[in-house]
């Protein structure tokens, strides 16, 4: 597995981590914080054409985030996976494609309805 | 063209601050800030199509954020968001670029706010989606209100990771570690006293202490991350404990399980702008390194071209927000203005305030500082230039191949700072590495000189813009 350069983790790291994630992780904890926030504006976008539900005001990145995608884009030779860095318009690794313009950056663009968003590989 | 009086360019606290005073002083100001919502990264407001439900349940500095770009709003200050100031050009010309246009504006005076970015620091597997700056992290939970992560590790120096710590706690996330590079952790008894006066930043300091400590959230310090691991995204971190230069003890490395790995290794100032207008820049390694000289009134070397906040050193929030006040009453002085300051009254408050301010920022200065030995987690497989795939190994043969390899060098041998992203990642990586490998201290390896469009801006805008 991820063993280090020696091999094992040791117990007590291992156990802190098992008894925090027992305290309050379960995969299913929301990802869209809503305890002092009200989403009354739906949108639908496709990213890659499956369609994924957003809202107004969300940046496609935090969109992205939101329904579990975290990888925006491949880069070549390599294949090396990209997303989120920066999250403020200047690393330039957030980019994807929308309605045929490539290179826009996700954390700084928000979402319109019917928005296309492709991820890219270059 | 269009011509005004002041163009100030950031809407962070600075930005904020010098529009408020210049206003109020007289002026016909315009403000101009690329993103949506005015506030910066410190004052991050929610987009306006979001509605929140109690306005008072957010925190202290939302509350402040969201009333000083009302005082903005309320005023006569004309503001122009989700505008990138894409060049500046000499007689005071500004290159706009909005709404996949470009457009010109000529100010009479030139106050420039443009802030900081997080320093970034490379390992194996930082570029793995998943790690990600402190600051995206926040950016995603307070303006988008989304958790960036279920399980985070953070990693970096000095105070914010454990405001970022306590912003991921509440937000129903699980933080698996928080590993402080240095040796000292922030909340300390020698820091406290060095607090002593600033009683609402320890106030703030302990608040997040005492959540995390309610969490039982594990803190190492003496501890860095060396390694991302994961295939198509981050799976686990490899951390390992450091001695007090920073270099990794053999033999102490764990790997914790995670989806997101938060780095806050301090601050580096912006300064793509007042580079392109050649102001005069200093080495400053306690204000996060190459600052924009200016006089007391904020004046850079350049007459006509102030500065305010970051760019002239990292301070804080309410450094900057004087500094901004302070610019903004000098640049109205500079117009030939009597302005309404009663008899210099207010900007003598400002300076009162801005010397307070400063005080505190010395005492997290100390705290941020990277050590020289923070470049030997780059192995010859680590991609340092993240926008053209550019390994250490491709930097350090360009190194090799000239004794007075530059930066300018390196960019030249290996396409390490030609990305869009103009080397606002690589270069600091590279100065360190340039400066690690020869031993000469890292104010002799300067910046690359800045060039117009600042960021990337398409043909087909300039060509709008030039009809």
């Amino acid at each position: 597995m991820w063993g280090g350069r020696n091999g094992t983790a040791r117990p007590t790291w291992a156990a802190k981590g098992k008894r925090i994630l027992d305290m309050a992780m379960t995969p299913e904890t929301p990802l869209r914080l809503d305890s002092n926030l009200d989403r009354d504006r739906p949108v639908q976008i496709t990213v890659d054409g499956e369609p994924i539900q957003a809202y107004e005001g969300e940046s496609i990145a935090a969109a992205l985030m939101a329904a579990g995608r975290r990888t925006f884009r491949h880069l070549e030779p390599g294949g090396h996976p990209r997303g989120i860095f920066c999250g403020m318009g200047i690393c330039y690794d957030c980019l994807v494609m929308v309605a045929g313009q490539d290179h826009v950056r996700a954390c700084m663009t928000l979402v319109q309805p019917g928005m296309q968003v492709t991820t890219l590989r270059e | 063209m269009r011509e005004v009086e002041i163009a100030i360019v950031g809407g962070g606290p600075a930005g904020l601050g010098a529009a408020l005073e210049a206003s109020a002083a007289g002026a016909e100001v315009l403000l101009i800030d690329e993103y949506p919502t005015l506030g910066g990264h410190y004052y991050k407001q929610v987009p306006e199509a979001f509605r929140l439900k109690k306005l008072h349940a957010e925190s202290d500095e939302y509350l402040e954020g969201v009333e000083l770009v009302n005082q903005v709003k309320a005023s006569r200050v004309e503001v122009l968001s989700s505008t990138l100031v894409w060049s500046l050009f000499q007689g005071g010309i500004l290159g706009l670029h909005r709404g996949n246009r470009t457009e010109e504006v000529k100010a009479k005076q030139l106050i420039l706010a443009p802030g900081a970015q997080e320093a970034p620091v490379a390992f194996p597997g930082w570029t793995l989606p998943g790690v990600m700056m402190g600051g995206a992290a926040q950016a995603l939970m307070v303006t988008q209100r989304v958790l960036p992560g279920r399980r985070a590790v953070l990693a970096g120096v000095g105070p914010l990771q454990l405001k970022v710590a306590s912003q991921i706690l509440d937000a129903g996330g699980a933080v698996l570690d928080i590993l402080e590079a240095s040796s000292t952790p922030p909340v300390s008894m020698e820091n406290a006293l060095r607090s002593f006066g600033h009683w609402a930043k320890m106030r703030q300091g302990m608040k997040y202490w005492l959540a995390l400590k309610k969490a039982r959230t594990p803190y190492h310090h003496s501890h860095v991350p060396v390694r991302a691991l994961g295939k198509d995204h981050l799976e686990a971190v490899v951390v390992a404990e450091v001695d007090a230069d920073w270099r990794v003890v053999s033999g102490t490395e764990r790997t914790i399980e995670a989806d997101l790995l938060c780095l806050s290794y301090g601050f580096v100032p912006a300064s793509q702008l007042t580079r392109l207008l050649g102001c005069r820049l200093d080495y400053a390694a306690r204000s996060g390194g190459w600052v924009t000289w200016h006089d007391p009134d904020q004046q850079t070397s350049v007459p006509g071209v102030f500065v305010a906040g970051e760019v002239g050193g990292i301070g804080g929030a309410d450094v900057a927000i004087e500094e901004g006040r302070i610019a903004g009453i000098a640049a109205v002085r500079a117009l030939g203005k009597a302005g309404t300051d009663g008899g210099g009254k207010r900007e003598a408050q400002c300076r009162k305030r801005l010397s307070h301010a400063r005080e505190f920022a010395d005492v997290t200065a100390g705290m941020m500082q990277l050590k020289p030995a923070i470049s030997d987690l780059v192995t010859p497989e680590t991609i340092l230039c993240r926008c053209e795939n550019v390994t250490a190994k491709q930097v350090i043969a360009a190194l090799d191949r000239d004794d007075d390899c530059t930066l300018r060098g390196v960019k030249i041998h290996t396409r390490a700072g030609m990305g869009p992203c103009q080397g606002r990642m690589c270069s600091h990586l590279i100065a360190r590495l340039v400066a690690r490998r020869t031993g000469k201290p890292i104010d002799t390896v300067p910046l690359d000189t800045a060039q117009a469009p600042v960021k990337p801006v398409t043909l087909r805008a300039l060509v709008a813009g030039a009809k």
